[in-house]
């Protein structure tokens, strides 16, 4: 079934994103890039970049952004804002978009619809209309949806639904309906409106304007009839996460795209040799009593019936990774599972380790070490260093289960440390993260957040840094891609984590 | 090297910067004659089955030739269905025709109309193990946008339904095609154009 679409918008000026950002705690605060690269990682369908850029430079500028973001992302990228000609149009283009939004533009000159469509196809041609709805009569229920330009500054005699039609028969591929009304409320969005314009036309409607809370999105999508939901600040301010919305969405019935970090979180590896299982530790997921794979974001569980056989298959790896997905959001835990795995396989067990009860279930249930990762960490603003690590807890643990069964998980995001699932970025770097922790573990799991899902390889520079700054052992994960990369780590005496690669196939270990 | 065929039908960006990115080193030919060189050929297209067209007869017989030589070749979107023998959306342009049938626009009965063109992402299913699917489980979404689609044949290696089934991808030997962008389908996507890259490197 056609998934409905969830889009994030980025409102850029001057290469920064602008509009509803929560500075807090970000390094790169305002970065497009960084914001894409999140909700990449988080399962976003597709990005637009709305660009308000007001200088003569403002195509260039636009390019430069466009190219950054659409560096990070292999998803559909749409770009709006500015987009007056067929020259602007052809710049996003070539920096890499792959739609482009018009607005006053096409009310102005709609004959350059049709010619954007005629030179890229109707696919990629977005027309954005920004509406108010107004009552005809107090009692009447006949509303009218009066077309706005300039940021809805001014009225123009269309209506909203008669030029989506024309837009539509002139070429247009898409329609991006914005609320004037509901923008910036959270109020929820305009449903009525969104269609009555999603009937008129036979081309997907993306509504926009007013989201701000889970079931605003799956009444758009029911009531409003519309084929994509777009939103900005409710994600920017990470009051909810894309992965959460899909998941609420997803109960509720509307069908969405299922992709998720652990299904990013692995490298996608093309190779096929066995010597590889020695220096790698595959990574698995448990989840509702069950190992689950997470296969470009269709969850699937191993039945338990085929556990034995499944346990065989990993049989030959000196170790392996299991991450508890119920304790790591507090909804419970897999131990009977983990027993049962760790009866066969060499195992270490991570997720949700925020307590060092937590740390002593796990070596109970037979884990050989245990991962603590977010719980080492403390908020901060940097000044002391040493302020940024739970030294009572990490002493704890180690105190408890043994330095030699305790790894602490760094991951790094544009030079820092990042916590809580990627989400929070301290003011501390991996380096820095690891000479303070290393009295209390004998392992670090280093993991590269930046490289995650892209295959562009990993940063062997930022983790031979990480290698340099300790004398623990270190195992590192993160885009590792190439054999060149997996041998050169080995040379370094690191191990690389690799996820659902080899269960699905794709690294074969047979 | 992979040769990506540039005959005018839209944007390429994406697809060249998905390539680099799984590593692969590719190069737009100008003329026919350089086909020999390629370790691999991509025709890809968005837009209209007409621009085709631009696929000139020299073209196609280089093509051809390169093919018959056991080249690896990939039809992207529209250059999926240039692979079959022709589109109802413009009937005086001919396919490759190495795939039987003719494609088709999405037709919907009154009472359960749907969308056209079909945009977004929807799930695969995979009739038969291929290589180009290798590694993707059934359910697998990825990203469409097209009016236009191939029937379901014997060498059809996954299955879309969006108001009955149609080829998503296929493949026969060393002739493979996707309808949906693997350069726009995340992490899925890229695992595909893996696949495909093994054979042409």
């Amino acid at each position: 079934m056609l998934s409905k679409r969830i889009i994030a918008c980025l409102d850029v000026r001057d290469g920064k994103v602008v509009k509803g950002v929560n500075f807090e705690g970000l390094r790169d605060a305002g970065d497009p890039a960084a914001l894409a690269r999140r909700y990449n990682v988080e399962g976003i369908d597709e990005i637009v970049i709305l660009d308000v850029t007001a200088t003569v430079e403002a195509r260039q500028a636009r390019a430069h952004t466009i190219a950054a973001v659409a560096k990070e992302i292999f998803l559909p990228l749409a770009v709006g804002g500015g987009i007056h000609s067929e020259a602007d149009a052809a710049a996003a283009i070539e920096a890499g978009a792959d739609k482009v939004s018009l607005n006053t533009a096409a009310l102005k000159t709609p004959e350059l619809i049709t010619l954007l469509a005629r030179r890229y196809g109707s696919q990629a041609v977005i027309v954005a209309i920004d509406a108010k709805s107004i009552r005809l009569k107090p009692d009447s229920t006949a509303d009218r949806y009066a077309v706005y330009v300039r940021s809805g500054q001014a009225a123009t005699p269309r209506d909203a639904v008669e030029w989506a039609r024309e837009a539509t028969d002139r070429g247009a591929g898409e329609i991006l309906l914005t609320s004037i009304d509901r923008d910036g409320t959270k109020a929820g969005f305009d449903c009525a409106m969104t269609a009555a314009v999603s009937a008129a036309v036979n081309i997907p409607v993306i509504a926009s304007g007013g989201a701000g809370t889970f079931d605003h999105f799956a009444d758009v999508f029911r009531e409003g009839r519309a084929d994509a939901a777009l939103a900005a600040s409710i994600f920017h301010f990470n009051e909810k996460s894309v992965s959460e919305l899909k998941a609420f969405l997803s109960k509720s019935g509307v069908p969405v795209r299922m992709e998720s970090l652990f299904a990013i979180r692995c490298s996608l590896f093309a190779v096929r040799d066995s010597r590889l299982t020695l220096m790698l530790i595959p990574s698995i997921d448990l989840q509702g009593g069950k190992v689950v794979q997470l296969v470009q974001g269709d969850k699937l569980a191993i039945s338990s019936d085929d556990l034995d056989g499944w346990i065989a298959k990993f049989a030959r790896f000196p170790k392996v990774q299991l991450i508890d997905l119920d304790a790591a959001m507090s909804r419970g835990n897999n131990d009977e599972l983990v027993r049962q795995i760790a009866a066969k396989l060499p195992c270490r067990v991570g997720g949700g380790v925020r307590s060092v009860r937590r740390a002593e279930e796990l070596i109970a249930a037979g884990a050989q070490a245990v991962i603590a990762g977010s719980g080492l960490f403390r908020l901060g603003d940097g000044s002391d260093l040493s302020q940024m690590i739970d030294h009572d807890f990490a002493k704890a643990l180690a105190d408890t289960v043994g330095m030699h069964r305790l790894i602490a998980a760094v991951d790094s995001r544009a030079g820092r440390v990042c916590i809580h699932g990627w989400k929070t970025v301290l003011p501390l770097t991996a380096v820095q993260a690891v000479q303070l922790l290393e009295g209390y573990c004998e392992e670090f799991l280093y993991t590269h957040v930046d490289k995650e899902g892209l295959m562009q390889g990993t940063d062997m520079a930022a983790i031979k840094a990480v290698a340099g700054a300790t004398d623990r052992k270190l195992t590192a994960a993160g885009g590792i891609t190439t054999r060149q990369e997996i041998d050169a780590l080995d040379a370094l005496g690191i191990d690389a984590v690799v996820g659902m690669a080899i269960y699905t196939g794709s690294l074969a270990i047979d | 090297m992979i040769a990506l065929v540039d005959y005018g039908a839209g944007n390429l960006t994406s697809v060249r910067k998905a390539l680099a990115a799984i590593g692969a080193n590719v190069w737009t030919p100008t003329v026919p004659g350089e086909l020999a060189r390629a370790h691999g050929i991509i025709v890809p297209g968005v837009g209209h089955f007409d621009a085709t067209r631009g696929l000139t007869d020299e073209w196609r017989a280089a093509i051809k030739a390169t093919v018959a030589d056991g080249t690896p070749l990939l039809g992207i979107c529209v250059g999926l269905q240039w692979l079959f023998e022709g589109s109802v959306e413009a009937p005086g342009a001919k396919g490759l025709g190495l795939f039987k049938g003719t494609c088709s626009l999405f037709t919907f009965p009154e009472s359960a109309r749907q969308k056209v063109p079909h945009v977004g992402w929807n799930s695969l299913t995979m009739p038969r193990p291929s290589k180009l699917m290798a590694g993707i489980a059934s359910g697998t979404q990825v990203y469409f946008t097209h009016s236009y689609a191939a029937p379901v044949v014997d060498d059809t290696a996954a299955v879309c339904d969006y108001g009955g089934p149609f080829s998503a991808a296929v493949e026969r030997a060393n002739v493979a095609g996707m309808q949906f962008h693997p350069e726009k389908s995340g992490p899925a996507g890229l695992h595909m154009l893996s696949n495909w890259l093994r054979d042409a490197v």
